[in-house]
């Protein structure tokens, strides 16, 4: 694969990566907010992801809206993997490697709580 | 909340999103001051609110970006790195950091950025195309007619530099663009639409490792980051098909009285004046 090749798979994959998790935390978030906003009262934080699903299905605004917001941070995350797997059908190396320490820091982050 | 007050954090977002796709930075920096200042919610929910936003933005803004081949992806990667590290450690900081200091730190960021706005059109060389270490990041895209090409310079520098944007986005809830444009721009040698560019996927990658740790410590409500990111959605997409029309001059000059008047307000809250 060219330079060239890679460069255009790699805009297309993480634009495309990009766009959906987008879409789809707007859709996720919007559901909560006309649910939220139907109900009186605050909603409180935001859910873990089995919480928010449970949540979710009760009809309940605040697991809507755990389930819009955590797709939404880990759109950026969902963007790093199409990058990686763009950089291993391309073969370079250094460039994976420097996508997986990325990935590698946000799992630290995941563990921050546990560690301290 | 009141529809009346979420329908007025979402438009204050809307305005964010915009300014902040436009001018690379994120929208953080408007967002923490009104939350804090207009709608009297605590610094750390706003930051937490505010990390939602700056990945909204970024998400929203880099997607068009990256689809016009102007973001630099492998140089966001590289710098996100140490973005993300420092949003990490920022984050733990900010968790553990009275609200007022916090209000006190977030007023001279944006003095500094106020500053850095007004002197941002002052730059350097591009660096011209070649490999940067072990590393090809050269790139290309198309500005109306012409096409730019450039290469990158002293990615040690830039990633040190990149690293001090990291902890600033993940104490302040910020994006970090304030320090990772100029950086790029003045010591990397990236034009500055590519540096925008580029910032705003960054940006997303900084937020990500900041939002997660708030959300560990129970510090993003969920309706105040739901409005705040409909909102930030709806003005970077907007943002980003608006750039290659404003004119950034006008726009700068404005923004930094506006965030001047900002910085004063938020040390009035620090030193107690302000509730």
């Amino acid at each position: 694969m060219t330079r060239q090749e890679t460069n255009k798979l790699l805009l297309r994959y993480v634009k495309r990566a990009l766009r959906v998790g987008m879409y789809v935390s707007f859709a996720l978030l919007m559901i909560g907010v006309v649910i939220y906003l139907a109900v009186e009262g605050d909603v409180g934080k935001v859910l873990g992801p089995i919480e928010a699903i449970k949540s979710a299905l009760s009809l309940e605004a605040q697991g809507w809206l755990s389930l819009g917001i955590i797709s939404l941070i880990l759109t950026p995350l969902l963007g790093i993997v199409a990058a990686l797997v763009v950089f291993v059908r391309a073969k370079e190396q250094r460039m994976a490697g420097v996508a997986l320490l990325v990935i590698g820091v946000v799992c630290l982050a995941t563990m921050v709580k546990l560690i301290i | 909340m009141d529809p009346l007050i979420a329908l007025g954090i979402v438009l204050t977002a809307a305005g964010a999103g915009l300014l902040g796709s436009l001018l690379g930075l994120g929208g953080g920096i408007i967002i923490v001051p009104a939350l804090t200042l207009l709608f009297g919610y605590p610094m750390q929910e706003a930051i937490g609110a505010s990390l939602v936003a700056v990945i909204a933005t970024s998400t929203g803004s880099a997607s068009y970006y990256v689809e016009e081949g102007v973001s630099n992806v492998r140089l966001g990667l590289i710098l996100g790195v140490v973005t993300s590290l420092g949003g990490l450690v920022g984050a733990l900081i900010a968790v553990y950091t009275d609200q007022f200091i916090l209000a006190l730190l977030f007023g001279l960021v944006l003095i500094y950025t106020a500053f850095y706005m007004l002197r941002s059109g002052e730059a350097g060389g591009i660096c011209p195309i070649g490999p940067c270490g072990k590393f090809d990041l050269s790139c290309s895209y198309q500005e109306g007619d012409e096409k730019v090409e450039y290469g990158v310079r002293n990615l040690g520098k830039g990633m040190a530099g990149s690293l001090v944007g990291g902890v600033q986005s993940g104490m302040l809830g910020v994006g970090g663009g304030v320090i990772n444009v100029p950086v790029m721009r003045l010591w990397m040698g990236v034009p500055m639409r590519a540096a925008c560019a580029t910032s705003n996927y960054m940006i997303g990658i900084t937020a990500l490792a900041g939002a997660i740790v708030y959300f560990q410590f129970g510090l993003i409500m969920a309706g105040l980051a739901a409005v705040v990111a409909i909102g930030v959605l709806c003005g970077s997409l907007l943002g980003s098909r608006l750039s290659k029309r404003v004119q950034g001059k006008t726009l700068k000059t404005v923004f930094s009285i506006v965030l001047v008047s900002v910085a004063i307000l938020m040390f009035l809250k620090a030193v107690g004046v302000m509730p």
